[in-house]
């Protein structure tokens, strides 16, 4: 999928680092992609990899240390408080727990109510209990269920509660951070159908943060691997699940089990730990597990180049990023 | 053909609480070869964990639960037991010796004070009476037996030193010390990352092929079971819903629940070189609360195959081929053959 339109989102080499600054924790160190209007982009990766903080500060829920997040082509680090303010109802987030997200002191309708009256949106008792009632059906829930408080809920309808609270004020772009992983199987996948109507009708734009690879593959449009707070990758889906490109992409694909016993994954699972990132390795930071890795590896940072149209890849080993490209 | 490592019959757990009896687990049966691992596969709420700590005797006294049922458990020596009317202090002799157990967070059950080399010795002070020093050369073993770098030194650290992947090979290293041949594991991998999840699962693999273990494989991860499972067995609401060898299992699931559960799954959901279809199919609805089961079936009220026999009484699990069962009105029974 090519676009031209320009990017609704861009991150330009975000960098978040944590803690003192003799010694940084570098939760997210120089990330940059673009994400265009209507498309869903996975950001995946497995812990400390940075998906999560990369999605609280494209949103400003927390501040960058350095780089740019532009929306619509202004950076929203520059706003006034005033103006990120009023910013939010185009920018909005699902969390990850259903349990932990939602106040249980709330009823539905206050929940859902906040998000309505911070924007000014659906004034007047009648209007606003009107917009309630279609968000609460919009997510699959009943019209009744307003007056409800969240502990009367299974973790999938808050999830979908959830899910009516970033929609209320009618956003253009959300952040979908981990929607799924507290949710049993079956429910996973109303979810997911959920996710995919909504994006539909109302032409959203997505940012999903996963580390499941399944899931992942089955929603998003193009797909950026990060591990340690860097982009390892970025390709559009199809391509990356066919054929993934850097080793790293490659060692994340075959360690996760395909639910179908008569497919065979080629079976090398990387040696050791992921590294702390108080203390990333130099140079590429998955050298210390990666199979191919040689003594300059441990020299430079690899830029992130486009190895292939649309396909790009931090490895300085272009043999072998480019043997699997072409084989 | 040998005799199961583990036999289980019509176990239930049922606990007391103040709104009436959860029936946690019912009328649940399987069995576990020698050195093959059954995976007890289920969504939250389905009885899996509570059937393991049944098993093990490990449930709290303050739950009053009321287990009933059989197991047949072929000791090393090769005697037959029933787990379940053993005294306690036989339990004990067996329990972190002969069954052991592994769970999901490695971090809380680990004890944070003691050394990882004393928690493993611990045990092989205890059921193979060996001294302080042989004890801790054996933990240093086990260590190794585990691939844990530098384990003359990790030995003297504690718990909160290690990763979680580095934690859980030292729950694997303190479950298997004393060379069990039953090993559960709750979930071992879920709390961890997948590419420290496959580390872990090649070597529950490996250990189990070096010393023929049965593993009784705890986790809701259909991935997981697809590759490192032996027979599964699908749990619903407490109950049995279907068992099989993993192969006809993902092949020709029967029971409606293990149907709707394999096509719901994203990674299910395209063929290799088609379009990924618009939808998932979805399970409708959610589990029925265990206070309030419903009077037949206990998944008919998501299913899209309910009659009205599947609302009259609760199906029984039958025989339906070689080495498979399946509890469901539609699944006709075939007459027990010589498997």
């Amino acid at each position: 999928m090519t676009t031209t339109s320009p990017p609704l989102i861009e991150v330009r080499r975000l960098k978040k680092y944590f803690g003192k600054p003799e010694r940084p924790v570098r939760a997210v160190d120089d990330v940059s992609f673009a994400i265009h209007p209507g498309e869903t982009l996975g950001l995946v990766g497995e812990s400390g990899s940075g998906k999560s903080t990369i999605g609280r500060t494209v949103l400003r829920l927390v501040e960058r240390s350095d780089g740019e997040v532009l929306y619509r082509g202004e950076d929203i680090g520059a706003l006034s408080a005033e103006k990120m303010r009023r910013l939010r109802s185009k920018l909005q987030i699902i969390f990850q727990d259903p349990y932990a997200s939602l106040n249980p002191k709330m009823r539905i309708s206050a929940i859902l109510g906040e998000a309505l009256s911070t924007h000014g949106l659906a004034p007047g008792r009648a209007a606003r209990d009107k917009r309630i009632a279609e968000l609460l059906e919009l997510v699959g829930l009943r019209p009744e269920h307003a007056s409800r408080f969240p502990h009367e809920f299974s973790g999938g309808q808050r999830q979908r509660i959830g899910v009516a609270r970033a929609l209320a004020v009618e956003p253009e772009f959300i952040v979908a951070d981990e929607p799924l992983s507290a949710l049993d199987v079956s429910i996973q996948s109303q979810v997911i159908n959920l996710l995919a109507d909504l994006r539909e009708r109302l032409n959203l734009t997505m940012l999903f943060i996963s580390h499941d690879l399944d899931v992942v593959e089955y929603l998003c449009d193009r797909v950026v691997v990060l591990y340690l707070g860097k982009v390892m990758e970025v390709a559009e889906t199809d391509a990356l699940f066919e054929r993934p490109l850097h080793p790293y992409t490659r060692a994340l694909l075959a360690a996760s089990p395909k639910p179908d016993p008569t497919l065979k994954t080629e079976h090398v699972p990387l040696t050791g730990d992921i590294p702390s990132p108080m203390a990333p390795p130099s140079g590429c930071v998955f050298r210390t597990r990666c199979p191919h890795a040689i003594d300059a590896c441990a020299q430079h940072v690899p830029p992130l180049e486009e190895v292939a149209p649309g396909r790009w890849s931090a490895c300085i080993r272009k043999e072998i990023v480019l043997m699997k490209a072409a084989a | 053909m040998t005799a199961p490592r583990l036999t289980v019959q019509h176990l239930s757990t049922s606990f007391p609480t103040e709104d009436g009896l959860v029936r946690s687990v019912a009328d649940v049966s399987f069995t576990i070869d020698p050195g093959k691992t059954t995976a007890l596969v289920g969504e939250s709420g389905s009885g899996k964990s509570v059937t393991s700590l049944t098993l093990m005797r490990l449930l709290a006294k303050t739950a009053n639960a009321q287990v009933s049922g059989q197991t047949a458990f072929v000791t090393r020596e090769g005697t037959t037991i029933d787990l379940l009317s053993l005294p306690e202090p036989a339990i004990r002799r067996l329990r972190g010796n002969q069954l052991s157990m592994i769970f999901q967070e490695p971090m809380t059950s680990l004890n944070p004070v003691f050394t990882i080399g004393e928690q493993i010795a611990e045990s092989v002070r205890l059921h193979k009476g060996l001294d302080r020093a042989r004890a801790l050369a054996h933990a240093k073993r086990m260590l190794d037996l585990v691939e844990i770098p530098a384990s003359a030194q990790r030995l003297h650290e504690y718990p909160h030193q290690l990763s979680g992947g580095m934690r859980q090979r030292v729950m694997i290293a303190l479950a298997m010390a004393c060379d069990p041949t039953l090993l559960i594991a709750d979930e071992p991998t879920t709390a961890l990352d997948v590419t420290i999840q496959a580390q872990i699962l090649e070597l529950m693999r490996r250990l189990q092929a070096e010393t023929g273990m049965s593993i009784l494989f705890i986790t809701h991860n259909l991935g997981v079971v697809a590759h490192h499972a032996d027979d599964v067995v699908v749990m619903y609401a407490g109950r049995v819903v279907e068992s099989a060898p993993v192969g006809p299992l993902f092949a020709a699931p029967q029971h409606p629940y293990t149907q709707g559960l394999l096509a719901c799954l994203p990674g299910k959901a395209r063929p290799p070189g088609q379009a990924r279809p618009k939808r998932l199919f979805a399970i409708r609805g959610q589990v029925s609360s265990p206070l309030a089961p419903p009077p037949g079936c206990a998944f008919e009220p998501r299913c899209d195959h309910a009659i009205d026999a599947c609302r009259a009484a609760m199906p029984e699990l039958v025989n339906t081929g070689v080495s498979r069962q399946a509890r469901c009105v539609h699944v006709a029974p075939v007459l027990k053959e010589a498997a």
